[in-house]
């Protein structure tokens, strides 16, 4: 109704046409609101994601795995050499105990058989395995994948002058053990390098995806 | 609503896991072939309910593991029994590792709130247990800002779980998410402290933390569920999943002062926790692009009775 219509219904006394609302939008169709509804929103996440999510777990399984072992296996490595080292004080004689050599002299071969190179296995062996969880992976422009570290003191000077004697051996064994197990130590070593390697290569998935 | 919301049981998805056509990612399992969503892994009430049991009879978190899966230890119903077994081989069938520890228990998937009260109740007592035995890290002060914040959490628990006897809901639900939000940035920063501190972590002290923040974010997302804000809930999903990549991702065995038993367990079940909350976003999505209410969708998964599991099938 326009303006003027609605003046003449107030002359009129039509208050009701008058001053009545005015006309409405007519309402949607309810056909056109029920097919609305029954269309699917468009979806806004990336479904190509979830690979990314998949191959980062694949990573990180790889490195808790060799972490694991890393400290299992190389308590158990550590435990053999102490067995060895015992057996070997019990060896010594009334004349060595008096005049003993230096211990890192005489550990240093049997503590590399014993502990560094099995060590050093378990390593290549973790390569190798992460060579097969690569094969998986999007092919894209690799980190180095190496997990060799630098020989943590090839010498033991860890053990000073401390000789080697039955007296000395829960001392040696100790500072050993920190050497394997500490901090910067042997296995630490590993962890870390594994650890870089693990980061770079989920960086280049993050950048990728 | 456009699409029915169909449920089906894991094992309709065993034999595809199994041979590799269907792979499992966190919560969700694809298509090999396509890479196409399949189906999305839920637990039910039925779940809640026999975890609830389980968190009776546990001493702490790691306990819980222990409860779970010796199901039949004199605690459970034999229907229970039966249920329990089911749930453990559904998720050994679908390769989840940490069988019921990881997805199931920590409200990952869906929160149910009776469960999600007395949960919070367990870690309140555990964490009290933990900071006067243990060298906890944490300076008085801060474990008296711990304890304020872990009371608040309470209570916006218990108030929640009584929402649904209001008129309008949804409005209480958003009222907590909201609160729930700043209770979670507390404990992530709690948390993210405890990580950056010198030396190994005390393990139990890290996981009741980490129980603390995975609880209220799943507290969280679920408000915004219930309340059917899809998209805000999908956004804080996202968030969520990018947190536990950053805080977690970095850790592993060697950062734990524990046995490496204990130390691999609770990896592994972080692994998985992060790729559910990962994987959380696109269930919501789901719901969202398909226009399913959150709040109807929460009360069916409520309303189970057989399945402590069930998959949300993507048509």
């Amino acid at each position: 109704m326009s303006v003027w219509q609605r003046l003449v219904a107030l002359f009129r006394l039509d208050f009701r046409s008058a001053f009545g609302s005015l006309p409405s939008l007519p309402p949607p169709e309810s056909s056109a609101v029920e097919e609305d509804e029954q269309t699917a929103l468009p979806f806004e996440l990336e479904v190509q994601k979830l690979d990314y999510i998949r191959y980062r777990r694949k990573i990180l399984d790889w490195r808790d795995e060799f972490t694991v072992q890393m400290l299992t296996q190389g308590k158990d490595f550590f435990r053999q050499f102490s067995e060895h080292v015992e057996k070997e004080a019990d060896e010594v004689g009334i004349l060595r105990k008096v005049f003993a050599k230096p211990a890192a002299e005489v550990l240093e071969d049997d503590f590399f058989t014993l502990v560094r190179a099995p060590l050093v296995d378990r390593a290549k062996a973790a390569e190798a395995e992460l060579t097969k969880v690569i094969q998986c992976l999007p092919p894209t422009q690799l980190p180095a994948l190496s997990l060799a570290v630098d020989e943590v003191d090839p010498l033991l000077s860890v053990l000073g002058d401390l000789r080697f004697r039955p007296s000395n051996q829960d001392e040696l064994l100790a500072k050993l053990n920190n050497l394997v197990f500490g901090e910067r130590g042997i296995v630490d070593c590993y962890l870390q390098r594994a650890h870089a390697v693990s980061q770079a290569l989920l960086q280049t998935l993050d950048a990728k995806s | 609503m456009i699409t029915q919301i169909l449920f089906e049981i894991p094992a309709a998805y065993e034999t595809a896991v199994k041979a590799g056509s269907l792979i499992q990612v966190g919560g969700l399992l694809k298509d090999g072939a396509t890479g196409k969503i399949v189906a999305h892994l839920q637990e039910s009430g039925v779940a809640h309910s026999l975890l609830s049991t389980a968190l009776a009879g546990s001493s702490g978190p790691l306990g819980l593991a222990t409860e779970v899966l010796n199901a039949g230890s004199g605690m459970y119903t034999a229907v229970q029994v039966t249920q329990m077994k089911s749930m453990i081989a559904s998720l050994q069938s679908l390769q989840y590792a940490t069988l019921g520890v990881s997805l199931v228990g920590l409200g990952v998937t869906v929160a149910g709130f009776v469960y999600m009260h007395k949960r919070f109740n367990a870690l309140d007592d555990r964490i009290d247990e933990l900071m006067k035995s243990v060298q906890s890290g944490f300076a008085s002060q801060r474990e008296a800002a711990l304890r304020a914040h872990m009371s608040q959490v309470k209570g916006l628990v218990k108030s929640v779980k009584q929402a649904p006897s209001l008129s309008r809901p949804e409005l209480e639900y958003n009222r907590v998410a909201e609160a729930m939000s700043e209770q979670a940035a507390h404990f992530e920063g709690e948390l993210e402290f405890f990580i950056k501190m010198d030396g190994k972590m005390n393990v139990e002290m890290f996981w009741q933390l980490a129980q603390l923040l995975m609880l209220s974010n799943s507290v969280r997302i679920d408000c915004r569920i219930r309340s059917n804000e899809l998209r805000n809930a999908r956004e804080i999903s996202e968030s969520v999943g990018e947190d536990y990549r950053r805080l977690f991702d970095t850790l592993s065995v060697a950062s734990f002062h524990a046995h490496e038993g204990d130390g691999a367990l609770v990896t592994k079940t972080l692994r998985e926790i992060t790729d559910a909350a990962l994987t959380k976003p696109y269930l919501i999505e789901h719901l969202r692009t398909q226009r399913i209410n959150g709040s109807e969708y929460i009360g069916r998964l409520e309303s189970e009775r057989t399945n402590p599991l069930l998959m949300l099938k993507v048509a």
